[in-house]
């Protein structure tokens, strides 16, 4: 039996959300071409877990950021999660009361390679851009 | 702190007088010498490993610690690599952190990019990419500098 088996239930126009820093190098880069900022491929990797996305159809944009009054928002398709060969599996857990999405890929481990992330990234779109100085008051701080 | 040897280190060295000096010079001289094991074009990215490493948790939004000692001792051999011979013409690298405890060492030179990505054990992850596109990529396990050298290499026209 696979480790991992990707759910048919989550259509290929389901959009997916993942959080990035807008002024963070590690998560964004300047477009060669139009010079605009663009998510690199630091937004979807991770070293040692599987990534994780939200569910924009489940979710809005105040909820995903409730907690996070400086990041912005990335989306890509499921249909683009799926050609670049990795699979998409619900998340069981209950996380900040949203339900989330993993992005396996096909390696055993589930990790995204480098190649993959860049894959997702360079087709990643911005939801909501934002650059929220560190040393501003959150926008919802009481 | 990483203990590693980003640190000056303090010697002394006996300097001969020069040949044909004069009897005041004669005598030659202790020399206190220090060596700082980084070049110039370093040391903003030797600085900006250690920022990496103060990062809070949840850096990322999705619960990451800041990136593992083995990560940031391994972004210093590779950098301390730089220096060695046939690389000096190589641009830096921009560092950042990566989701897990890594760092990304990302290279650009014409239509080529090299990506290193270090794991949070010190293992690297490589990625070649070529006119935008991902050609090759593999995992290094417990990577000797020589090994990276030749996917530097690879950069340089």
């Amino acid at each position: 039996m696979a480790l991992w088996q990707n759910d048919a239930s989550i259509s290929d126009d389901e959009i997916l959300w993942r959080r990035v820093l807008a002024d963070d190098p590690a998560h964004v880069k300047k477009d060669p071409v139009t010079g605009e900022p663009r998510p690199n491929s630091g937004a979807f990797r991770s070293s040692k877990e599987i990534t994780s996305v939200g569910i924009a159809s489940l979710t809005t944009i105040d909820d995903f950021l409730a907690s996070y009054p400086r990041h912005s928002i990335v989306g890509i398709t499921a249909r683009v999660v799926r050609e670049a060969g990795c699979m998409l599996v619900r998340d069981r857990i209950e996380n900040e009361g949203q339900e989330h999405i993993h992005i396996v890929a096909s390696r055993t481990d589930g990790i995204l390679t480098g190649g993959e992330a860049r894959k997702l990234a360079d087709r990643a779109q911005w939801v909501l851009y934002r650059i929220v100085p560190r040393t501003a008051t959150p926008p919802n701080a009481v | 702190m990483t203990g590693l040897s980003n640190t000056a280190t303090m010697s002394f060295r006996y300097v001969e007088p020069p040949a044909g000096a004069g009897r005041d010079a004669a005598q030659g001289q202790w020399s206190e010498v220090i060596d700082w094991p980084w070049g110039a074009r370093q040391i903003p990215l030797v600085q900006r490993l250690l920022t990496l490493e103060n990062l809070p948790k949840d850096w990322d939004s999705y619960g990451s610690q800041p990136p593992s000692k083995a990560a940031i001792a391994m972004g210093f051999t590779l950098l301390k690599g730089l220096d060695d011979g046939g690389l000096e013409n190589l641009t830096m690298p921009r560092i950042n952190p990566v989701s897990g405890g890594g760092i990304l060492l990302e290279w650009e030179s014409g239509q080529r990019e090299l990506e290193l990505e270090v794991l949070s054990d010190g293992d690297v992850r490589y990625l070649k990419i070529e006119g935008g596109e991902p050609v090759q990529e593999d995992t290094v396990t417990h990577p000797m500098f020589s090994q990276m050298r030749g996917l530097l290499l690879w950069l340089m026209p």
